[in-house]
């Protein structure tokens, strides 16, 4: 399955799509959809202000995202937040680069550097060796949620919103990065779940995922799957549907395949329904939204008649609003076997729950057929309180060395965790 | 750890008349007042427009929470929220200056006088009606007094309001906790931004 690239094909879609949508949440089940006509280009531009916030129950007001810190945490908050992290025997966790707001995304260049993008601070980073201090360099500024990017050639690959731009040998050119190739825009503008994260696979095409601008409703197939997608020359094709809301996601090392988390409807309650860890064993899977969430529960009422066994359950449910962003598997060398291509996932925690959850790396044993999976913590102790944070987990790689990196978009910093006995 | 929960919240309210006098005599407001951050030097260039008298134009800083001070000032020095006064006077603020000076002011009482006699009664409901549509409450409040970076929005200038409802309109301003104010205000029509302005300003 192509996506055409064509503008006319592509307003023709567009055209196409009806979006209905519950406004209210709760026993509303007997109660009509409500029918938006998402025809018009304007309908994308700012979808309807009851799409984000328009399931709350009474008890769920003030459930809403906070806003993460105005400054990234200085050296003293932070080593005073690590001495809270627990990690497993022998393992060690250290700051890895202080002053990065937002970071999420993160990949290595050839030649060491490691890049990373932001949330909202609009910003792309690298991260360099000076005579063993890491300096960061803020390389670009005022792009639209730079949130995911990916290296590749030579290149750096930056996806923001509806645009992935490539800069070419950016190695070497840090201090004054080259003007950018856009690579691919055939993506909606809007902001919420527009957000994203890239993932390259062996072949060289980037797997790219597209949620949803509301928490849920019957989306145009076009806004919850992902796609794969060569840059070299814009060709791209549907590997999954029913996908709400995913920023993460990596290609299983044993086998080939892409494995991607995903976030699950909120305001339904705090327990349910859970976030999954997904697997496509085959082209096209349709993995449930907005029909059924968790493999095994219908939504009471986006359900419509459908029944959960027509679609792909997860390969594990992670719980409910951990919200679980960047994954790898671990192919590093120098931390015990057992690790070899297990999963390692950065939870960024709750907001729509009353007490937070996530907020923490967990660490997932499965098979690569997606049987047998184990879940443990692997590393935690950025929860305070209810609902306070002092870090929030937003990305995982794993560095050349063999050490982990995490990305905290809230505390604005890079740890690293290594095995050290 | 941003410091902008509800402990660092001053009463809504400054004291006056006889609760005022009570409490001097019982020696509890000079406990009160121990709460309030030292000023710090930098804070002066603020209080020249946003002191007790304000500068036109120049919203009350005092009162609102330290993450959302801070947030504005992060804005306004890295030229992401515009304003020629403001970006001058951020440029030069380190980042101690800012938790300093977000420290400072939240630990202020918000000026609260009454709110201006209501001539508009009409435009009033249409703005209570566009606060429930784009359900304002869920993040700043029942009362609109704030939650977290969610800064209280009840009776501060109208012009103040509709300039800030125009800017998250025209992404001329940045917003935080996922484009939240970016995604509400893009479908504000201009009489929904006049009624609301209007609406908060004015608030019993």
């Amino acid at each position: 399955m192509t996506v055409n690239r064509s503008a006319g094909a592509r307003r023709a879609a567009w055209a196409l799509a009806l979006v209905a949508l519950g406004l209210t949440g709760g026993a509303a089940q007997a109660q009509a959809l409500k029918q938006y006509d998402s025809s018009g280009k304007a309908f994308w531009k700012n979808p309807p202000p009851d799409w984000f916030l328009g399931d709350e129950t009474s008890a769920q007001k003030g459930l809403a995202p906070p806003a993460n810190p105005a400054l990234p945490a200085s050296d003293e908050e932070l080593a005073e937040n690590l001495k809270a992290v627990k990690l497993p025997a022998g393992f060690t966790i250290s700051v890895y680069a202080s002053g990065v707001p937002e970071a999420r995304q993160m990949a290595f260049g050839d030649k060491g550097t490691l890049f990373v993008g932001s949330f909202g601070a609009t910003n792309v980073y690298a991260i360099v060796d000076q005579g063993g201090k890491k300096v960061v360099k803020t390389i670009l500024k005022g792009l639209n949620m730079p949130t995911g990017l990916a290296f590749r050639d030579g290149a750096l690959y930056v996806v923001a919103i509806d645009k992935i731009f490539r800069y070419d040998n950016i190695e070497a050119n840090l201090d004054k990065p080259p003007e950018p190739v856009v690579v691919y825009d055939d993506m909606p503008s809007y902001v919420a779940h527009g957000w994203k994260y890239l993932t390259f696979d062996k072949d060289g095409w980037v797997y790219v995922p597209f949620g949803p601008p509301f928490n849920i409703g019957n989306p145009p197939s076009s806004v919850s799957q992902v796609r794969r997608v060569d840059l070299k020359t814009g060709a791209a094709e549907i590997v999954a549907l029913g996908v709400r809301n995913s920023v993460g996601g990596d290609i299983d090392p044993r086998t080939g395949r892409y494995w991607f988390t995903e976030n699950a409807r909120d305001w339904m309650s705090d327990d349910i329904p859970s976030d999954k860890l997904n697997m496509i064993s085959k082209v096209v899977e349709h993995f449930g939204y907005p029909y059924c969430h968790q493999g095994d529960m219908p939504d009471p009422k986006f359900a419509q008649g459908r029944s959960c066994a027509e679609f792909t359950p997860p390969v594990a449910k992670l719980g409910a609003h951990v919200a679980p962003l960047g994954m790898k598997f671990y192919t590093g060398s120098s931390f015990p076997a057992e690790y070899k291509n297990n999963i390692f996932i950065a939870e960024h925690g709750s907001w729509n729950r009353h007490k937070y959850q996530g907020g923490r790396i967990e660490r997932v044993i499965v098979d690569p057929d997606g049987k047998n999976a184990k879940m443990e913590t692997f590393a935690s102790g950025w929860l305070k309180g209810d609902r306070d944070y002092t870090g929030r987990p937003a990305d995982i790689l794993v560095a050349p060395d063999g050490s982990l990196l995490v990305a905290d978009d809230w505390a604005g910093a890079i740890y690293r965790i290594a095995y050290t006995q | 750890m941003s410091g902008a929960g509800p402990r660092a919240r001053p009463p809504a309210r400054s004291l006056s008349g006889p609760t005022r006098a009570a409490l001097v005599a019982l020696g509890l407001l000079a406990s009160a007042a121990v709460r309030a951050a030292e000023a710090p030097a930098v804070a002066q260039a603020c209080l020249a427009c946003h002191g007790d008298a304000l500068a036109e134009g120049a919203p009350p800083i005092a009162g609102h929470s330290s993450n959302y001070i801070q947030l504005q000032l992060v804005f306004f020095r890295a030229g992401r929220r515009k304003n020629e006064i403001m970006q001058g006077v951020a440029e030069g603020l380190s980042d101690n200056d800012i938790r300093a000076l977000g420290k400072y002011f939240a630990s202020l009482p918000f000026p609260d006088p009454p709110p201006p006699a209501d001539t508009q009664p009409d435009l009033t409901r249409a703005g209570a009606t566009a606060a429930l549509q784009h359900r304002c409450a869920a993040c700043h409040g029942d009362a609109y007094l704030g939650i977290q970076a969610a800064p209280r929005v009840a009776r501060l200038p109208e012009a103040y309001l509709a300039k800030a409802l125009g800017d998250y309109r025209a992404n001329a301003r940045p917003s935080s906790g996922g484009a939240a104010m970016t995604e509400v205000a893009g479908s504000l029509s201009d009489a929904d931004i006049k009624a609301l302005a209007h609406y908060l300003a004015v608030l019993p």
